[in-house]
């Protein structure tokens, strides 16, 4: 047996001392040695490659962390990310509306000091600032012909916003709030279901109002008292920057 | 295994095959406890991930309040990565250490003792998810709360003597599977500990929890995983294939971007969630930049085999292993896509993360070991494996459902995904989105209990030396043409 064996093998070994291992370990003898690495170096697109996946690990690193630094622009959306209840606070709906005043800048400008004998000033105007009726009214049907805002003429159009083609209510009432709060102008904060009130106490008209008729509404008349005046008075305390629709000043 | 020319290669004596011999005997008690435990294990994983998948299909199949899918899913996924994973793992560390030292193994038994209390850790522990009493939520930490210590005693008296057998070792050579194990031996410790201690012992919880949770199952597939695998992968290819690796200073780079960088990986799977921001965004540079480890390991290992793809064909330990090293390229390809912000978005605690873990554990670390196994046990048991067309059954039927569930849990993830993205979708019509995916993860699990019952009756007639005598290998093709020739030398003369 261990000739035969020794025969086969390079070197002669008594395989019949360990007879009992040399069998068992056929699949050992069959094993191919352990052999150390090449030193092959690392080729110059491995090192491009490793160098491009570092690139867009960084791009990504910063990306994330710009993302950390960028807080929600408020009152970008209508209600991005803000509950209802923020949302009316007057301070956030009033900012809500100037997204919205993008229309009304290219007569009105945007400074509110109008086109002087075509489109009339809205910073600190008698049609603004006072009560609530009589600017929604304009807003909802549109004014056309002469018209005379703080002793100036004008003869211009205003087109309605107001209706169901165009804005919606809430918006008109967040453009509405902002129009009265900007440029030193202090007004009351106008909710939507005031205009959807308004809107019916007004009632359907064929056209536009003219000025007589415009002023026909009284300076001062209000607006219904708005639902969310009661509701945000319930945590209250909090960001009450701008007066609540409550009676305008005289 | 052409290259196994008929003389031995010239820095082979016979000495050093009976040295080996010698090494294998003594490593034969420990090392086939673990892989016939950690089978038992697979197999208990794979009934476990099938009853999972079915009680989201037929919720009313499994009537029993401790076989539902809150509860199995998590059972399943420990039993496959501490029952199966780790006990493989362990035993293929225990081999390789063994022969790369050429040291004899002198405490066999202290081996065994130490694979019972992890067995018990590891029992305790999934019948404790199934009754309820898990820290469900924390991603494999699952476990109740005492079974950590019995496992973690167990790894340490695991790795104190391979620790002693590294440092017995003979000859100045350390090879590159060396590394791996090592490191091995030292990251699973280190962060089960931090872990542990952070939400068992400080009883931090909230936000934090989580964050630590995810951070560390990151870890133990990326710095226990992967370095067990590629140990595995960077010792069978050279020895099947006779050549030396590629590179050895692209081996080093791949070592240490691996060391280095994988432990700030992990809580990029919270983007988004309430932590500091540059926790994930921390997190997911990492996970990107754990792409150059991979890309240099697959180089390596793509150019050391370059030129003998009939041997992946023949040889069932080489197939295992390149199918498991094109797994690892697929894991770090997917986790770093996914923990992209914009598609994160899509894919947030959806169906996808599943598809990342099997993709991980099973296509990339299972199909690694079974390769490992499929190599060593004939060394140690002295007989061949039964028959290469089983073999070949085994890797189709385990290819074939691995990519299949992956593929179909990624694809389910951004449509259950998307839709729970969407604030008008409520969960249960999320849920009923990807249900289609479902039905055919439950198929594909049918197919792997399947494998899985035939490769353990296959090892089980291995360990009951009822193989093959005859001392040639078992391949997969038995008539591929480069690989019909007998062994290299016969130290068996009866045989001939």
């Amino acid at each position: 047996m261990s000739s035969q064996s020794s025969s086969q093998t390079p070197q002669n070994i008594d395989y019949s001392r360990t007879a009992n291992v040399a069998r068992m370990h056929a699949a050992v003898a069959r094993e191919s040695g352990e052999l150390a690495s090449q030193s092959v170096p690392i080729s110059l697109w491995a090192v491009v490659s490793i160098a491009v996946v570092s690139i867009c690990a960084g791009s990504f690193f910063s990306g994330a962390l710009a993302d950390h630094k960028q807080k929600p622009p408020v009152g970008a959306g209508a209600s991005g990310g803000m509950s209802d209840e923020e949302l009316h606070q007057p301070a956030n709906w009033i900012l809500a509306g100037k997204s919205k005043y993008s229309q009304c800048a290219a007569c009105h400008g945007a400074n509110g000091e109008g086109q002087p004998g075509q489109f009339p000033p809205l910073k600190a105007s008698e049609f603004v600032i006072h009560g609530e009726k009589r600017l929604v009214a304009t807003l909802l049907h549109g004014i056309s012909g002469p018209l005379t805002v703080d002793g100036k003429p004008y003869n211009g159009v205003m087109p309605k916003l107001g209706g169901a083609a165009s804005m919606p209510d809430k918006d008109l009432a967040q453009l509405l709030s902002y129009v009265r709060n900007e440029w030193g102008n202090k007004g009351s904060v106008i909710y939507e279901d005031q205009i959807k009130a308004l809107k019916k106490d007004l009632g359907d008209r064929p056209g536009p109002y003219t000025e007589v008729e415009l002023r026909a509404i009284p300076q001062d008349a209000p607006a219904p008292l708005s639902e969310w005046v009661a509701r945000l008075e319930k945590p209250a305390a909090g960001a009450a920057a701008a007066p609540v629709a409550a009676p305008p000043p005289k | 295994m052409s290259q196994e020319s008929q003389t031995l290669p010239p820095e082979i004596t016979p000495d050093d095959i009976l040295q080996r011999a010698a090494i294998d005997k003594s490593t034969r008690l420990p090392v086939l406890f673990f892989f016939t435990s950690g089978v038992a294990w697979l197999l208990i994983a794979t009934v476990l991930g099938l009853l999972a998948s079915l009680s989201l299909v037929a919720p009313d199949l499994l009537p029993s309040q401790y076989l539902n899918a809150g509860r199995l899913q998590p059972a399943f996924v420990n039993a496959l990565v501490y029952g199966w994973g780790f006990q493989a793992g362990i035993g293929v560390m225990v081999w390789i250490m063994a022969r790369l030292c050429r040291t004899e193994l002198r405490n066999p038994v202290t081996l065994v003792v130490a694979g019972h209390f992890w067995n018990i850790g590891v029992t305790v522990g999934v019948l404790g998810i199934l009754a309820g009493s898990g820290n469900l939520h924390m991603k494999l930490l699952e476990f109740p709360s005492f079974a950590w210590p019995i496992l973690l005693v167990a790894y340490t008296l695991l790795i104190v003597w391979m620790v002693i057998m590294y440092s017995a070792r003979r000859k100045g050579m350390i090879y590159i599977s060396q590394w791996y194990v090592l490191a091995a031996c030292f990251t699973w410790p280190w962060i089960y500990l931090v872990a542990n201690s952070l939400l068992n012992v400080l009883k931090k919880s909230g936000v934090a929890g989580p964050a630590i949770a995810s951070w560390y199952a990151n870890n133990v597939l990326f710095l226990w995983m992967v370095p067990v695998g590629l140990a595995s992968a960077y010792f069978i290819i050279p020895k099947i294939t006779n050549r030396s690796i590629h590179s050895y200073s692209l081996s080093t780079l791949a070592f240490w971007a691996l060391i280095v960088l994988a432990p700030w990986a992990g809580a990029q799977e919270l983007i988004g969630g309430p932590l500091p921001k540059w926790l994930p965004a921390v997190a997911g540079t990492a996970q990107i930049l754990l792409l150059v480890p991979m890309f240099a390991v697959v180089l390596n290992h793509y150019k050391t085999v370059r030129g003998s793809h009939h041997l992946v064909e023949a040889s069932p330990s080489l197939r295992f292993t390149f199918f498991g090293g094109i797994g690892y390229a697929c894991t770090c390809v997917i986790a770093a896509v996914l923990s992209s912000m914009n598609l994160s978005r899509y894919t947030f605690l959806s169906y996808a993360a599943d598809s990342v873990q099997m993709t991980g554990y099973y296509a990339f670390f299972t199909m690694t070991m079974f390769g490992a196994i499929y190599f060593i046990v004939p060394r140690i048991t002295g007989c061949e494996w039964l028959s290469g067309a089983r073999i070949r059954r085994h890797f189709w039927l385990s290819a074939y459902s691995c990519i299949f569930m992956c593929v179909v849990l990624l694809v389910a993830g951004f449509s259950h995904g998307s839709a729970i993205d969407n604030w008008s979708t409520n969960y249960e019509s999320a849920m009923l989105f990807s249900n289609g995916y479902i039905v055919g993860r439950v198929l594909m699990w049918i197919l792997l209990l399947y494998a899985n019952v035939s490769f353990a009756l296959h090892l089980g007639a291995m360990v009951l030396n009822r193989g093959r005598k005859a001392g040639r290998p078992t391949l997969i093709h038995e008539h591929a043409p480069t690989a019909v020739s007998a062994p290299a030398v016969t130290l068996e003369p009866s045989k001939a």
